[in-house]
């Protein structure tokens, strides 16, 4: 169930450069439903002059409780990041559906860029844990200080991450995008295209420059979409996109879209 | 011991008993934030603008956040009248809340052929928006004489409470309400979005894809209130105020500036539960006061 409900702050850390992450536990309000992966939240605001519920991806979630990672882009989010512990916020999810996962894929390939990494934690550990198959995850960050995640992946999911770094400082020098075209070209062990499924999340030219490899390679590849939102129910229709049945809605029909429904998205180039 | 509540809550607009003076601004709730907020307790319904035929809306991003504001560009996307009828409507109706449908036209004509279809569905009012800002073509609601055609054409085709949505990007708002209550509007609400912009410094490009669209919430609260003061000091029909109300103290003041009703729009997207604790709070906050109805909340007194 979609809820309301207040969530206290039950920790908050720095996990590199201006990137925080908040442990929410469930205080006041109704039981929401336990998102799934893909699924987000909308964290209502907590400074006097923002009006808008910002969306959240979760990084991790059980009964009751989840977390989320998130960089510092205004005052809201810095207010997050520094507010007190124990802190009321109100949380409105999950909202938006779960991504599809082709439990027959042999290899699931995810590709984010800076805090896109996020969202795809919480769909790597659900890959996990109800898939045999392999997860190759391809991890772009500015430098080496924005670098987050590593231990949750290698250690607790046994997932490598593949870092690029635009500058070099970290792993190999460029983008997600140059690691994964390595990965589509270069790996050796890679399974027939119909056993791969792609996940991106991240700035929109670096997702959209994996969605039309993988569009040119006839893999099946899913992006995580951003908005700015009104609402993340449906109500407002703030963050409509067009797609090959109409116009849709981040927040309600996806945040996760496949690729080839949002073909005019993917083929426009970015600004 | 069962504990009789003193305080009285309903309002009455001409042609319209509602349990309480409190409902959404239109376009701001939609049947799917019924999963999360018990719409049986507004005091009304109002539905996003209803158009004749589908609107895929205007290019992202549509909303930009300013400071204790939102801009917005939606442009209307709706499912057009005929899957509104057949799918929404049974929905809106079904809270046992009065419903009022807000209808957006291109020209006259398109106005009459939605108020006729949605004469004996069970709706409450009409709300006639003659003050959208994202659409193509001129604002109705700018100009007395077109607002005039407008209305007296809804009218006719209609037996239904009109209520007519004002814009407050005019000059003289009190002359446009004058007009469209001498063409048969039984109440009016306002205001609408005002005009705004803003900028990306980085790309010097508008924030909007648009370009511009209309402004909401606390930011123009105090706009607002003054020209629902203004043109309720000069009408003698009901007037459903809006305008950045975010709390049960806003709504008072609407209440005090002469407003039959209220509207709370930018507020739900901040928590989706506000309009229930705004009625809440109104509730304890006239009980407090020793007012048992919504009338005995006084009216502004501007003398010194």
């Amino acid at each position: 169930m979609k809820t309301v409900s207040h969530f206290r702050v039950a920790s908050r850390n720095p996990v590199a450069d201006n990137i925080y992450r908040l442990d929410l536990v469930l205080s006041n309000g109704n039981i929401p439903a336990i998102p799934e992966p893909g699924q987000f939240v909308m964290v209502s605001p907590v400074t006097s002059t923002s009006v808008l519920p910002r969306p959240f991806s979760v990084y991790q979630a059980s009964h009751e409780r989840f977390s989320i990672v998130f960089k510092i882009v205004g005052d809201n989010t810095r207010a997050l990041a520094f507010g007190d512990i124990n802190r009321q916020l109100i949380v409105t999810g999950p909202c938006g559906q779960p991504a599809k996962i082709n439990d027959q894929a042999k290899t699931f390939i995810l590709v984010s860029g800076g805090c896109g990494l996020a969202s795809l934690h919480y769909l790597a550990s659900e890959i996990r844990n109800s898939t045999k198959a392999d997860i190759i995850l391809a991890a772009g960050f500015p430098t080496a200080q924005q670098v987050f995640g590593q231990n949750d992946f290698e250690k607790n999911l046994e997932v490598e991450m593949n870092i690029a770094t635009d500058d070099g400082s970290r792993g190999t020098k460029g983008t997600a995008f140059d690691v994964f075209r390595e990965i589509i070209f270069g790996e050796e062990n890679l399974p027939s295209p119909d056993d791969i499924q792609v996940f991106t999340c991240g700035p929109s030219a670096m997702m959209k420059a994996v969605a039309k490899l993988c569009q040119q390679e006839a893999i099946f590849c899913n992006v995580f979409l951003e908005e700015m939102m009104g609402c993340g129910l449906g109500s407002c229709k703030g963050c409509a996109i067009q797609t090959t049945s109409g116009v849709k809605h981040i927040c309600k029909d996806g945040p996760v879209f496949d690729a080839m429904e949002i073909l005019s998205y993917v083929q426009t180039e970015s600004s | 011991m069962s504990k009789q509540n003193p305080v009285n809550l309903s309002v009455e607009l001409a042609g319209l008993d509602l349990a309480n003076p409190v409902m959404n601004a239109s376009g701001t709730l939609g049947l799917e934030s019924s999963e999360v907020v018990d719409f049986a307790e507004f005091g009304a319904l109002v539905t996003k603008g209803v158009t004749l035929e589908p609107r895929s809306g205007n290019p992202t991003p549509r909303l930009c956040e300013t400071s204790c504001g939102v801009i917005n560009s939606i442009g209307l996307e709706n499912s057009g009248l005929g899957v509104f009828l057949s799918d929404e409507l049974p929905c809106w109706l079904s809270f046992g809340v009065p419903v009022i449908v807000n209808i957006s036209g291109a020209d006259v004509e398109e106005y009459v052929e939605i108020s006729k279809a949605l004469d004996k569905t069970g709706i409450a009012a009409i709300e006639v928006n003659i003050s959208c800002p994202n659409r193509e073509g001129i604002i109705i609601g700018t100009d007395a004489y077109r607002s005039c055609i407008l209305v007296d054409n809804v009218r006719q085709a209609t037996s239904l409470p009109l209520i007519v949505k004002l814009t407050p990007n005019v000059t003289d708002i009190v002359g446009i309400a004058k007009s469209v209550i001498s063409s048969g509007a039984d109440n009016l609400s306002l205001v609408n979005t005002f005009l705004a912009m803003d900028i990306d410094i980085d790309s010097a490009k508008p924030k909007l894809r648009r370009g511009f669209g209309g402004l909401s919430g606390p930011s123009i609260m105090p706009q607002a209130l003054f020209k629902v003061w203004q043109v309720c000091q000069v009408v003698n029909v009901p007037v459903i105020g809006m305008g950045g109300i975010s709390c049960f103290q806003d709504a008072c003041k609407f209440l005090m500036a002469g407003a039959s009703a209220v509207a709370v729009g930018t507020a739900n997207f901040t928590n989706p539960l506000i309009i229930p604790r705004i009625i809440s709070d109104l509730e304890r906050w006239m009980a407090k006061k020793g007012f048992n109805a919504i009338c005995e909340i006084p009216q502004l007194n501007t003398n010194t």
